[in-house]
């Protein structure tokens, strides 16, 4: 049977429908998820500390993927908002992915639950401290952290189901009042959803070191996020094309993809870059203490390794036309960004775990000489390198990514792979790239 | 013989091409969407024999203003830097704030030009080489302000790093020099990347030119330029070459501009999120300048078919995208300073809303964070009585904005003893006022004599130049 709409023959049935894949994917992907998950618990606690390592490394895989479903109620709102055309063709998967909020906020009640053991606010004497950690207590406080953490990601599932669902059901009715609809609210639900990334983002990263300040970090961690769906686009649906789905996806296509993943890790570098920069020249304390511990010894490879792989090699590799007009090469460097994009954040909140920890903190040395400081620390900071807990951050990836694309496949299941009977979807198909 | 059947869109002048239909893209050019009727409509002002009375009005009046400019920068350059307001603690004034300002506003060309380009948007084709106008003059008059701040101009060349025999080398370490580079490199670039957009255009007023002098003077200028085929490719490179350059440049030259005050320590001027700040701020005042002079321009030069309602209602949603985030940062910084728990930072933000200054820091919220919310609904986007007022605050509250970066932050000392306030003299007002007259006098004669809008890129967007293309996605070129 052949799906076609305005003459224009898009392929079979079964090219746009994934009606035995989805099933299959979803039963592995998430037995392999719980067993992860599982694991990595079980190793953290033969770790013996409070389960602060398996904490540390649940929050930075559920952050990852945060962040890859919030990318993409981005790029689906981007769509509706700058009215495209090419972007139909990859739609679906950004709605489905951008659809895991429900889920991602379940996945976020063992981050709730050890709390006292990663976000140091939440101890009172901590808070009692200093007196700049006082004037924060307004802000950083476990119930009003609770209510902004429901807020962010209620307001985040209520948009994104709202914008699948009506997409979906304008593949049923034809209806095209419903695209205006959606095309409609996608300026202020895009407004919302940029405020979201940014917000988060101090009290998912920022809050992790109370003491640290920078006015950029809400930026830096939206940007992080959005390199997130960018790079995993090209990659998903060049999967697909492997498995027989969206033949229709071309090099025009992937060229547009490649050069949203190139602006971005542009952007990316741009922001990180302006933070480094002026930390470093301003070399004020309540700003270095960041980068303090990532510029010695392990986290300084990391610190190094970030802009080299980050950012120099992908630039060189994305700056030409021909790379981004070839899948095989395009998902190369979807693949290596997206690695690239797990270690920043890793960067970002394994470390400040153990900088917060009593040891450092009390420390006999004035704080200026940072390898006094992280000899006397015990090097507990490097505690996240440790092969354990590397296995154990790499068990959270598996386990909190197989539950997540098990939860995709199930939203893709039986659906169409393209917006069939969106009006655009010819002029999708067509589309020249420059 | 097979024949080729030219579609061509015949529509009113003054259509309404705004629709947001998701079925039909509207058409980008109203009116006989022909080639000759965009060469004739661009080429009639330039090869008219007068310019409209208004424009004569302009002229006498920027001149004088320019006059004005020429007196100060005189008097300043004999007298020194002392006439300025400028003293301690207030060591900048409005020397920084109006260099910033025009920054600012020279960032709209090249963002139309170059970033638009990346994202397939056809419609800056309207309005590209106006608004790189304004980035080359508004560039002229940012230069002014560090060329006359160093005290004795003709130095001014110590800040380029040059072998002498005193061995001695600027400060790399300075934003100063860096602001230098990145400007000076900027006003290179976006001449050549405005001249060079204009070489085919020269060359059809140079081919339509009725006198001897026209003849040889757009020759001269339009470079040989034939139209041939290995022209248009050489062409085409060069500009997506320029166009992914200027991108970064246009990243690049706010973003150090704001160095210069965000190395320091200062509280209001210490924050990491200062380049894109300037940047994002930059380009907002950049785009109500190009609102606030097209609005005038395509009723006085007969260009309504070409800068249509439609392009107008595009630059209105730009407007607002770029005032939200403007409105976020500031509603970060307010953030930032509460969750830094820091009594210094904390001030300073007091200070902008509460202080002595408090109509300034109220000024830029309101005019850069709120009115241009107006542009939320489609009738403050396309109707020109509404859009001028919204562009017009925006510019005054987007110098506001720097003044309460600068000033604000620097007039009360971290001592009480050492708090003054910030008064400019007049010769600071007139060099202000002049530099309007220097940017309207030159943007009044590229109106005259130039074409205002880049004839051979709008040519490309007509239906007629993508008959190859299925009837389905033509109405989308």
């Amino acid at each position: 049977m052949s799906v076609s709409d305005k003459n224009i023959v898009l392929g079979t049935r079964e090219q746009i429908y994934m009606e035995r894949m989805a099933p299959r994917v979803m039963k592995y992907a998430g037995g392999i998820g719980i067993a992860a998950l599982i694991a990595a618990a079980l190793l953290g606690l033969a770790l013996h500390d409070s389960m602060k390592q398996f904490l540390c490394s649940y929050l930075t895989a559920w952050v990852f993927f945060f962040a890859l479903a919030v990318s993409a109620l981005w790029f689906v709102l981007a769509h509706h908002l700058f009215k495209a055309a090419w972007s139909n063709v990859v739609r679906r998967i950004g709605e489905a992915v951008s659809n895991n909020f429900i889920l991602l906020a379940i996945l976020f009640i063992p981050i709730l639950l050890g709390m006292k053991v990663i976000f140091p606010w939440t101890s009172h004497a901590f808070m009692m401290s200093g007196s700049e950690l006082r004037h924060k207590q307004l802000f950083l406080n476990t119930p009003f952290y609770i209510l902004r953490m429901a807020i962010y990601l209620g307001v985040l599932a209520a948009i994104s189901i709202y914008y699948r669902r009506m997409s979906l059901l304008q593949d049923q009715d034809g209806h095209v009042s419903r695209l205006m609809r959606l095309q409609k609210h996608s300026g202020w639900c895009f407004l919302v959803v940029c405020w979201i990334m940014n917000l988060i983002g101090v009290d998912l990263v920022m809050s992790l070191q109370p003491k640290w300040l920078t006015y950029v970090e809400p930026l830096y961690f939206a940007t992080g996020c959005a390199v997130t769906f960018f790079a995993a686009l090209p990659v998903i649906t060049r999967c697909f094309q492997r498995q027989g789905f969206l033949p229709m996806v071309n090099k025009e296509h992937y060229h547009d993809m490649g050069k949203w993943l190139f602006a971005f890790v542009m952007f990316w570098a741009y922001i990180g870059f302006a933070q480094y920069i002026l930390i470093w020249y301003g070399n004020v304390p309540k700003e270095t203490a960041f980068f303090l511990f990532r510029q010695i010894g392990p986290w300084a490879a990391i610190s190094i390794a970030l802009i080299i792989g980050h950012f120099l090699i992908p630039f060189l590799g994305l700056i030409s036309r021909w790379p981004k007009r070839r899948p095989g090469t395009l998902v190369f460097w979807g693949v290596w960004v997206l690695v690239f994009q797990y270690l920043d954040f890793f960067w970002q909140i394994q470390p400040a775990v153990y900088e917060q920890s009593q040891k450092v903190q009390s420390a006999p040395v004035s704080g200026l000489d940072p390898y006094k400081l992280l000899g006397s620390a015990d090097k507990m900071v490097w505690m996240p390198l440790h092969p354990l807990s590397l296995l154990i951050s790499l068990l959270c990836v598996v386990g909190v990514g197989g539950v997540f694309v098990a939860h995709t496949f199930y939203l893709l299941a039986n659906k169409s792979l393209l917006p069939l009977r969106d009006p655009r979807l010819p002029e999708a198909l067509a589309v020249e790239s420059i | 013989m097979t024949t080729i059947e030219i579609p061509q869109t015949r529509l009113e002048t003054g259509y309404d091409n705004t629709a947001e239909d998701c079925i039909n893209r509207e058409p980008l050019i109203t009116g006989e969407a022909t080639y000759h009727a965009v060469t004739k409509i661009v080429c009639a002002t330039p090869e008219a024999r007068r310019a409209p009375k208004i424009w004569y009005v302009c002229f006498t009046i920027s001149l004088m203003l320019l006059c004005v400019l020429f007196l100060t920068i005189a008097y300043q350059v004999f007298t020194g830097v002392g006439v300025w307001g400028n003293n301690s603690p207030n060591a900048w004034g409005f020397d920084i704030i109006n260099f910033v300002f025009w920054v600012g506003i020279a960032h709209a060309g090249t963002m139309i030009s170059a970033i638009l380009l990346m994202f397939r948007q056809r419609w800056r084709t309207g309005i590209n080489r106006f608004a790189e106008a304004t980035t080359v003059f508004s560039v002229l008059c940012a230069g002014i302000y560090p060329a006359i701040h160093v005290g004795r101009p003709w130095f001014a060349y110590w800040l380029l790093p040059y072998p002498n025999i005193m061995g001695d080398w600027p400060n790399f370490y300075s934003p100063l020099l860096w602001d230098a580079l990145a400007v000076g490199t900027y006003s290179t670039f976006s001449f050549l990347f405005w001249y060079f957009g204009m070489v085919p255009d020269l060359a059809t007023l140079r081919d339509r030119a009725k006198t001897r002098t026209r003849h040889t003077l757009y020759g001269i200028f339009s470079l040989g330029w034939r139209g041939s085929a290995r022209h248009w490719k050489i062409y085409d490179r060069g500009m997506i070459i320029m166009g992914g350059l200027a991108c970064a440049l246009v990243m690049a030259v706010s973003s150090t501009v704001s160095t210069d005050f965000a190395v320091s320590q200062l509280p209001g001027w210490h924050e990491t999120i200062f380049p894109p700040y300037f940047t994002v701020g930059a380009i907002f005042s950049g785009f109500a300048t190009v609102i606030a002079l097209a609005i005038p321009a395509r009723h006085l030069f007969g260009l309504k078919d070409l800068i249509t309602e439609r392009h107008m209602d595009n630059l209105g949603k730009l407007m607002l995208v770029l005032s939200s985030i403007v409105l976020y940062i500031y509603l970060i910084e307010f953030f930032m300073a509460y969750y830094s728990g820091n009594i210094y930072e904390r001030f300073a933000y007091y200070n902008r809303e509460f202080g002595p200054y408090w109509w300034m820091g109220w000024a830029m919220m309101f005019c850069n964070g709120v009115v241009p919310q107006a542009l939320w609904f489609k009738k403050a986007r396309i109707t020109w009585w509404l859009s001028l007022p919204i562009a017009l605050l925006a510019l005054f509250g987007m110098w506001t904005e720097r003044f309460s970066i600068i000033v604000t932050s620097i007039h009360r000392d971290f001592l009480p003893s050492s708090w003054h306030m910030y008064s400019p003299t007049i010769i600071d007002i007139g060099m202000f006022a002049g530099s309007f007259g220097l940017f309207f006098t030159l943007f009044l004669l590229f109106c005259r004599f130039l074409p205002m809008v880049a004839m051979s890129e709008v040519k490309s967007i007509l239906p007629q130049s993508h008959t190859h293309l299925p009837e389905d996605c033509k109405d989308a070129q």
